[in-house]
């Protein structure tokens, strides 16, 4: 994994942890992206009190559901870029969602007497994050799938 | 001003999960992968949205927002949590999926409110 540092050429290409700058690079934009469309949302849809955080739990949703899609594709195309995938993956939607808001609120919901409310907020964000991943995992499985299995006319049977 | 200081610490928090990341990766095991980082930076996240209740007193609501929704939001992740809890449940590891689900959230639950606590909210 690591490439050995072959003076300042290999060091400057290389950092500590193995990935390249533009890994970092990537994983920085892709990381602003998704921390800037989450904050956007969240001033566009503000949490009202007592009510449910549906913008974070929309984010949540889709965003497990893009993750899980993309994983399988991926496994079917490793020969993707690994900077791409870093950009798109830990990157856009690693920072688009977020556990702690989901914790957080689950939290605030149950101090200012809503437990029930906290409880509910916290089992969709669960149920419908894996509803939303397993759907994913299984839509990324087909559109990763080679065309011959899709049913194109060549090749198919290989 | 608000949307830059969000964006700034939404990167720190990305590459931070990131390194985890990596920095995780590169320990040889010779047990089967589960996702240790995820769940590392999940705890430390709701930690430090929970200590974010005090900063607005103190340095005012940009920095709250840069805090909780840039850095802590930016840390932590929710869709490789259940990626990964998918991915175990397809290789038919249910009780480390399961342990996958419990750990995050009561760990996240139990850090948030440690945080709190501390910031004195």
């Amino acid at each position: 994994m690591r490439a050995p540092l072959a003076g300042r050429a290999g060091a400057a290409s290389t950092t500590d942890s193995g990935y390249g700058w533009r890994v970092w690079t990537a994983v920085a934009a892709g990381g602003l992206l998704g921390t800037e469309v989450r904050y956007a949302l969240g001033l566009l849809f503000p949490d009202q009190s007592g009510e449910l955080p549906w913008a974070t739990l929309g984010i949540n949703i889709v965003g497990s559901f893009t993750l899980a899609a993309l994983t399988t594709i991926w496994i079917a195309r490793p020969q993707t870029a690994f900077w791409l995938r870093a950009a798109i993956g830990p990157g856009v939607l690693g920072s688009f969602t977020t556990f702690s808001a989901v914790v957080f609120s689950t939290d605030q919901l149950t101090r200012t007497g809503l437990p029930v409310l906290g409880l509910l907020y916290l089992g969709l964000s669960v149920l419908l994050g894996l509803a939303a991943a397993a759907a994913g995992w299984r839509t990324g499985r087909v559109l990763g799938a080679p065309r011959a299995f899709r049913g194109a006319p060549r090749g198919a049977g290989q | 001003m608000t949307a830059l200081l969000v964006g700034l610490f939404g990167i720190a928090g990305a590459l931070l999960r990131f390194a985890v990341d990596g920095w995780l990766a590169g320990f040889p095991s010779p047990r089967r992968h589960w996702p240790w980082a995820t769940l590392l930076v999940n705890v430390a996240g709701s930690f430090v949205i929970g200590l974010s209740v005090g900063v607005t007193a103190v340095f005012g609501p940009e920095w709250h927002s840069a805090l909780a929704t840039g850095f802590a939001g930016g840390l932590t992740t929710f869709s490789s949590w259940t990626t990964a809890t998918v991915r175990l449940a397809s290789e038919r590891r249910y009780l480390a999926a399961a342990a996958n689900i419990l750990a995050n959230l009561l760990l996240g639950l139990a850090a948030a409110g440690a945080g709190i606590a501390v910031s004195g909210g």
